[in-house]
């Protein structure tokens, strides 16, 4: 029996092999290209392949997305928050003006800050926990396409249990 | 991952060759070169309700062992690429691991995918988010991503599971057409025209969304 080895197909491949996609080729290649290091553009492949010029246009700008989530383009394994870079990013941050109760919670620092948000360490009194509040930036409530993404971020974190994933306790 | 593999494919050739031959030190060696993508893989499909309970490391451990009784009972499936084959036994010890955690639960899991080699859990929506905040490095930059993140998980949950699949054996265990069409029964063909499909109705979904419609257009 002859072994096949790690990149030859098995026979059966061959007996219903059938011809791939003009265009999944081209994103095969054009992925193989972007793990490799190299920055090929949309553009690029648009312009050597007019004839499949709108399938590129229409397929790359999806697969590109889906490839910047690959937790492998990041490094693998997984990692859990780095808290050195949470202490920095604290530093860094001008301190708002925040009050330091918030209903049932006592604000001890700020954690960090992004786009949608800026993020304390809290003290949950009635449970006494310890509690990361997250906290929309000034004038946000005043936007309604902030609150609606703000509330739709808490219902899908909330949903999911996970070590790497905060739990959401309350909005 | 292919920074991350030591042999180079002449050796890779030889060690899987020696292995399939029986050789126990070749095995160990195979195992360690493709340990990180089981170990994504896993990442990838393990129920969520175990994740604490069960760690990655001692599933890869009795995957390990399991392969070493296997290739001594009756060697590796001979039609399958050796990678695909420890894919395979990794998905069996997954799917035992939920039966034997979860139970009756199983069933509202709802994620094990059947396909024409045996059952595996599919990659479920909320454990590829779970895999994309694992690798998130700071709280700033997880708030930065969160964002698009979600919006990517809410359009993947509305997908097709095969479609789902699909898109998970080739962006993210990085499955070649050929192979993922090997993991998933079809013809490459099949496979290569269904990945295209699965990456156009992503795109629907996506550019619904405002936020992303310019990043998609």
């Amino acid at each position: 029996m002859t072994v096949p080895s790690s990149r030859e197909l098995p026979p059966i491949l061959d007996s219903s092999s059938g011809v791939r996609e003009p265009v999944e080729l081209l994103a095969d290649e054009f992925l193989a290209r972007r793990r490799r290091g190299e920055r090929p553009t949309v553009e690029e492949y648009e312009g050597r392949y007019p004839e499949l010029a709108e399938s590129i246009r229409n397929l790359f700008p999806a697969l590109i997305l889906m490839e910047n989530l690959d937790p492998g383009s990041l490094g693998v394994p997984a990692s859990p928050v780095d808290r050195s870079a949470a202490t920095a990013s604290a530093r860094v941050s001008t301190s708002a003006p925040v009050p330091d109760q918030l209903g049932d919670y006592r604000i001890l620092r700020e954690i960090g800050r992004g786009g949608m948000g800026i993020v304390y360490e809290a003290e949950q009194g009635s449970l006494g926990r310890r509690v990361a509040l997250k906290i929309l930036p000034p004038g946000a409530l005043t936007n309604p396409v902030q609150v609606r993404r703000f509330e739709r971020e808490a219902r899908a974190a909330g949903r999911l249990h996970h070590t790497n994933i905060v739990p959401v306790f309350g909005v | 991952m292919d920074s991350m593999m030591a042999a180079s494919p002449d050796s890779l050739d030889d060690l899987l060759r020696s292995a399939r031959a029986g050789d126990n030190a070749a095995l160990a060696g195979v195992f360690t070169h493709y340990r990180e993508r089981l170990r994504r893989m896993i990442h990838l499909r393990l129920d969520r309700r175990l994740t604490g309970r069960v760690d990655a490391s001692d599933i890869l451990q009795d995957v390990y062992l399991e392969v070493c009784k296997r290739m001594t009972s009756g060697g590796a499936d001979p039609n399958l690429p050796f990678f695909l084959w420890l894919r395979l036994v990794t998905g069996q010890k997954l799917t035992d691991l939920h039966r034997r955690h979860l139970g009756t639960r199983m069933r509202d899991a709802g994620m094990e995918i059947t396909l024409h080699r045996g059952a595996m859990p599919a990659a479920s929506s909320a454990s590829l988010a779970a895999q994309l905040l694992g690798t998130m490095t700071s709280p700033t930059q997880a708030a930065v991503r969160a964002e698009q993140r979600l919006i990517v998980q809410e359009a993947l949950s509305g997908l097709d599971p095969i479609d789902r699949e699909i898109l998970v054996l080739r962006h993210f265990e990085h499955l070649s057409n050929d192979e993922a069409a090997l993991a998933l029964g079809l013809k490459r063909s099949t496979a290569s025209q269904r990945y295209v499909r699965a990456l156009m109705r992503l795109k629907d979904v996506l550019s619904t969304i405002p936020e992303l419609r310019e990043e998609l257009s």
